[in-house]
């Protein structure tokens, strides 16, 4: 509200606040120079998006080729799949990786064994510091037709042939969304854990003292009082819809699940980065840019308008 | 106010783009020639084939993707050894180089912000042709006629193919030479369990490898820790079979080709393919192959050969040593004999003779190419100094450190590189040649554009001097052999004997490939879709549907462009063949 | 929600005890599956490399030594890494934190006009990059490369981290902000002085985040300041990691043959990965008192 009505005087406003306001337009001034420097300069460097980029030439020496990159993109055969495999592979990060930190955060909270807490929490975001590599070597370990599971599953005689399961193609999206999950939860926690310490006690008080359970307190108090951190983590996240990720698909991913892992990133990684195609790499960074931020403002609007939250 | 300030932020940004842009030179031209008369030297060449220049020759070079640090560290003194012997002997100074980032990405680097030094090595050709076409590389032409001999007489008609449409010569090959190593891809198989066989000859075509293998499998179905034994695994997910395979039937790097018509024919477009195909299929589907194979890596694969899971190899043919003998008889000397060791085994198919194979190639060119780019102020000096580094003796010298009682060689009074009668013995290689050439003696710390291959005599080279009671040497290794030429190592006999595929050159088969150009484009995503469609059509869970497989593989290439591809390919061979003809 | 309520209100005593018996079951579960890797990591470290390539570690070495430890301390300069890599993350962290909290506030005084415009600026950042080669021309001509100025200056502002301040700016009342205007205090000093004393949660929580990630990061480090000079411990357990890597890229194939012979063992990487992970990970516990107890924001207003 206030907003609006700032924007209807909006000159007369600017001209005063930068009277008025000096100190924080000072600081503002500091960090736009900054930006601009370090952030908006070499941003213009996406216009070799449009030509024929070798590095080394100046720019205005190269062919301009303008859509091209981007017309070769689409016209990709499998570009269809490449596609579906980016939006399941980064929709399950958004929904399931995204849910998961939060209960745990949750669950973290309702242990009150101090130590035992703090000795969790640490060990929560170990994983992070695994290189994926290694995940998939130990998933490779587990996974395999010698792998532990299989060995469980034989023992228990569930099954009779061991499953390679790192070859199968309705396993692999279950498969590398757990494996993100795990490396990532304690991590991406961190921010919730804290968020909750951040919940003015005194509410918990008096919802004792309106008689609110335990779960009542979660539901009423915590999560009310974390939600604008889930808010925006959200909306920030939905701008990575079309990030996918390259480096755990090319390590657990094999020529035979190959049709289910290949998303824009990893094409991206083979067919501009390897091969050194920098302007046909930064097209398809810029379109993905483009889209995922037209989506956050999106939901930027929507969620202004329905939980008065805004990134911006 | 604010208005103004966006525009005045908008034009700091226009002109820092246009500095941006502006970085790095803008010609698009060839660089002209330089000159050449600071070389023109006047006095004796001194015993190591050399004209000592008054002013110390310093060259700075970047050598690739390596660890500046060790390099600098010089644990054992080889790099100090080399640099003395260089400024006594030749009054020349070597700065050499590494970064840690990927080469390629570094370079791409360089060229953007036009910082980097006189002499690149290592690099490929697709880079190198990046600095040639912006002029930042050198023409060497006149060079290499004035003072060039050496590497003139050594590569011979090769010399031919790195020139360009106008003859002229901006870039020199590095580790080229012809293949020193006995064997290429191979059908390796465990020598001790192929013994307990008792069969009177070896297996020669791949019909009769399968047998071989199925009956060792038979006979040892788990290894010692009760595991189940496969015969092959893969480090390139399953690439390695048909590496292997187009290998025994004469494919030259994917293609068939026909010298009588010149036609080129692609492995999936010819009926020896699908035969291939359904050879490994065979072996898939007789659980011959490690089930994993599509997700094994280069340490597992050597884990898994060394506990006795994987009992032969078909594919890379050290993978057999690293993973056989190499690691047994130095983890496990109690129980190792001489024969526990993988046989590298040569085949052809049927209806090939041996000398149609292509399981050992020469790539006389090689992979690698070394430049002179136009920060070097001395290309003449510079010429020069390759060309010492390419005559004989300063091609064995930079490969194994500077001649003397402490190295692994010295020169004996007659002129003879004789050899320290320690190394001939292979089991200590490691500690008695490789440590002390390399960490103690400086021996390639800066090879630059060398012959990283057989130095051996012929038509265009004299290493008569070297020791005879080895061959097969190169700035990286040597056999010793006995008078009769077999290798006097008796495992290395049994490794090797049953090699007996001769090296066919396939340098005219090179194709270079612009990463800007749509070709190369088409062709990495038929390589691509190959290599799902070969793991697709291996693991088919009959013969029946391996053929289907293979056949909508072939539609699917031929339908991404792999004719046009051909054809390039193609061109290339026929470009390379007229270019070395002059 | 009623039924929550209702229930919970039944059986407080009972319920409550049985979910926190499943909940400290889990949370053992967890922990094993969080920890076992890593673990096992451990004692492929401590295990003899030529023993290790047998496989079939899992809960203790087979072979203990401390061998490959010692092989590491040996082989770099590692103490010289450390002691960069401490300062780029206390520097970075603590850089980060003052100027992007700075920012962040900035964008929480109600009555400033620019705040919006502000955030709008900073988010396009979070999406729209600048691409390898324009962002190291633009270093090299600050001439900032083979500079220490390379670890912190670019990261001074970090968007995403000035959202997740503002957020829990936001949720400080703006009266204590305004009283202390009113009392005369620069917007600096309640930045200082009213502000970040109340955001030690959040501020604690990011500055695990920041100190992790300078502390791992490695590719800006081999790109900007490729001399090594300034390089961290993190560069050199990736100069270990990616000598494999770098093999199988080798074209040659006696080139490859050597280089694949003399790789590092599996146990001397895990010894890297230890000496490097060990250290920052002992970071964590000492933020976690920030964490706990919480704030009365209450209290403070009355």
């Amino acid at each position: 509200m206030k907003n609006e009505k700032k924007t209807k005087s909006k000159k007369a406003g600017l001209m005063k606040s930068f009277r008025t306001q000096k100190q924080i337009w000072l600081i503002c001034a500091i960090a736009l120079v900054w930006v601009i420097v370090f952030c908006y300069v070499p941003m213009l460097g996406n216009v070799i998006a449009f030509f024929d980029y070798v590095p080394g030439k100046n720019i205005l020496d190269c062919e301009f080729i303008g859509l091209k990159h981007w017309k070769d993109f689409f016209a990709l055969p499998d570009m269809w799949r490449v596609f579906r495999n980016t939006l399941v592979i980064s929709g399950l990060n958004m929904t399931v990786g995204f849910v998961a930190p939060i209960i745990f955060a949750l669950l973290l909270n309702e242990i009150h064994q101090t130590v035992f807490k703090k000795v969790i929490q640490t060990i929560s975001y170990l994983p992070y510091f695994i290189s994926w590599v290694v995940v998939a070597s130990i998933l490779m370990t587990l996974l395999g037709t010698e792998g532990n599971i299989n060995g469980i599953l034989q023992s228990l005689g569930l099954i009779d042939k061991p499953i390679s399961f790192l070859n199968e193609k309705n396993m692999f999206w279950g498969i590398l969304t757990s494996a993100n999950i795990w490396k990532d939860l304690g991590w991406s926690a961190i921010i919730y854990i804290s968020a909750i310490a951040g919940v003015d006690q005194e509410l918990y008080q008096a919802g004792s003292v309106d008689g609110l359970g335990r779960f009542g307190k979660v539901w009423h108090i915590t999560l009310p009082g974390i939600a604008p951190t889930i808010i925006l983590l959200f909306i920030m996240n939905i701008g990575n819809i079309l990030n996918a990720g390259f480096e755990q698909q090319l390590l657990i991913g094999t020529p035979l699940t190959k049709e289910v892992y290949e998303n824009i990133d990893t094409y991206v990684y083979r067919y501009g980065v390897q091969i050194g195609r920098y302007s046909f790499a930064t097209a398809i960074g810029l379109m993905k840019s483009a889209i995922g931020f037209g989506l956050v403002i999106m939901a930027n609007k929507i969620s202004g308008k329905v939980a008065d939250m805004r990134l911006f | 106010m604010h208005k103004k300030r966006i525009t005045a932020c908008l034009l700091a940004c226009m002109m820092a783009v246009t500095s941006l842009a502006g970085c790095g030179g803008a010609k698009d031209e060839k660089q002209p020639t330089a000159d050449l008369s600071s070389a023109d030297l006047q006095g004796e060449e001194n015993e190591w084939g050399w004209v000592v220049p008054e002013e110390t020759l310093v060259i700075d070079v970047y050598g690739g993707q390596g660890d500046q640090e060790e390099l600098e560290a010089d644990e054992k003194g080889g790099k100090a050894v080399m640099d003395q012997w260089l400024l006594d002997n030749l009054n020349v100074k070597i700065n050499w180089t590494y970064y840690s980032v990927d080469m390629d990405e570094k370079l791409n680097l360089m060229l953007a912000n036009g910082d980097y030094p006189a002499v690149i090595t290592n690099i490929t050709d697709e880079m190198a042709n990046k600095f040639i076409q912006q002029g930042k590389a050198l023409d060497l032409t006149e060079a290499l006629e004035k003072y060039g001999d050496n590497i003139t007489r050594r590569y011979g008609n090769y010399l031919n193919m790195l020139k360009d449409e106008d003859g002229h010569i901006y870039k020199l090959a590095h580790l080229w030479g012809n293949n020193p190593n006995v064997a290429g891809y191979d059908f390796g198989i465990r020598y001790d369990y192929w013994k307990e066989l008792g069969e009177s000859e070896i297996y020669s075509t791949p019909e009769g490898y399968y047998e071989a293998v199925k009956k060792v499998l038979e006979n040892h179905p788990t290894n010692a820790n009760g595991q189940t034994t496969y015969g092959f695994s893969s480090v390139d997910k399953g690439q390695n079979f048909l590496k292997a395979m187009l290998g025994a039937y004469g494919f030259i790097s994917d293609y068939q080709h026909d010298e009588a018509s010149g036609e080129f024919k692609h492995w999936i477009n010819t009926d020896e393919g699908l035969e291939i195909a359904k050879f490994v299929n065979k072996l898939w589907l007789e659980n011959m192959i490690d089930p994993d194979f599509l997700s094994v890596d280069y340490e597992t694969l050597m884990t898994k050969m060394q506990n006795e899971q994987i009992l032969a190899n078909f594919g890379t043919w050290w993978y057999g040593w690293t993973g056989g003998h190499q690691f047994w008889a130095t983890q496990d000397p109690e129980n190792y004999t001489v024969e526990k060791r993988f046989a590298n085994v040569s085949v052809h198919a049927d209806g090939k003779t041996m000398d149609d194979t292509t399981l050992l190639t020469n790539n006389f060119l090689g992979s690698y190419r070394c430049i002179i780019t136009d920060k070097c102020t001395d290309l003449g000096m510079v010429m020069r100094y390759l060309n010492w580094e390419s005559s004989e003796l300063g091609n064995f010298i930079m490969g194994w450190g500077p001649p003397s009682e402490d190295n692994v060689w010295d020169i004996a009074d007659d002129g003879t590189w004789v050899l320290d009668d320690e190394i001939l013995h292979v089991d200590t290689k490691e500690t008695t040649f490789h440590a002390v050439r390399e960490e103690q003696n400086g021996g390639g710390t800066y090879m630059m554009a060398i012959n990283g291959q057989w130095m051996k005599t012929d038509d265009t080279q004299n290493f008569d001097h070297i020791d005879p009671r080895v061959d097969r040497v190169s700035v990286y290794d040597y056999w010793p052999v006995n008078e009769d030429g077999t290798f006097s190592d008796e495992g290395i006999q049994l490794s090797w004997g049953f090699y007996t595929a001769n090296a066919k050159d396939t340098s005219m088969y090179n194709v270079t490939y612009d990463p800007n150009d749509d070709i190369t484009i088409t062709n990495q995503t038929i390589k691509d879709t190959l290599e799902t469609e070969w793991a697709r059509i291996i693991t088919a869970e009959s013969e029946e549907e391996c053929e289907q497989y293979f056949m909508e593989a072939r539609e699917k290439c031929n339908s991404l462009g792999l004719e046009q591809v051909t054809e390039y390919v193609k061109s290339q061979y026929e470009a390379n063949v007229e270019k070395f003809n002059g | 929600m009623n039924m929550v309520n209702k229930k919970s209100k039944i059986k407080t005593s009972t319920g409550s005890k049985i979910f926190d018996v499943f909940n400290t079951l889990f949370m053992l579960a967890f922990a094993f599956v969080m920890i076992y890797p890593f673990w096992n990591q451990l004692v492929i470290s401590l295990n003899e490399g030529s023993d290790t390539v047998r496989g079939g570690l899992s809960f203790w070495p087979r072979m203990f030594t401390l061998g490959n430890y010692a092989y590491i301390f040996q082989r770099s300069n590692i103490v010289r890494g450390a002691l960069i890599s401490v300062l780029r993350a206390l520097v970075g962290t603590a850089s980060c934190i003052l100027c992007t909290g700075l920012l962040a506030y900035v964008t929480t005084i109600q009555h400033f006009a620019g705040r919006r415009f502000m955030r709008l600026i900073y988010v396009i950042t979070m999406y729209f990059g600048g691409g390898l080669i324009p962002t190291y021309l633009l270093y090299t001509q600050l001439g900032l490369t083979e500079t220490f100025t390379v670890y912190w200056l670019p990261g001074l502002f970090s968007a995403y981290y000035m959202i997740l301040l503002a957020s829990f700016m936001s949720g400080i009342p703006d009266s204590l902000a305004e009283s202390a205007r009113l009392d005369g205090a620069t917007e600096l000093k309640i930045y200082f002085r009213v502000i970040l004393p109340l955001c030690k949660p959040v501020i604690a929580a990011i500055a695990v985040m920041l100190a992790v990630t300078h502390w791992n990061s490695w590719f800006d480090i081999m790109l900007y300041n490729s001399s090594g000079n300034w390089d961290t411990l993190q560069v050199y357990l990736r100069k270990i990691l990616l000598e494999s890597e770098q093999a199988a890229k080798l074209l040659n194939d006696q080139k490859q043959y050597e280089a694949m012979r003399n790789l590092t063992t599996t146990s001397i990487r895990a010894a890297a990965t230890m000496i490097v992970t060990i250290p920052i990970v002992c970071v964590y516990p000492f933020f976690q008192k920030y964490f706990v107890g919480g704030m009365t924001i209450g209290a403070v207003k009355g």
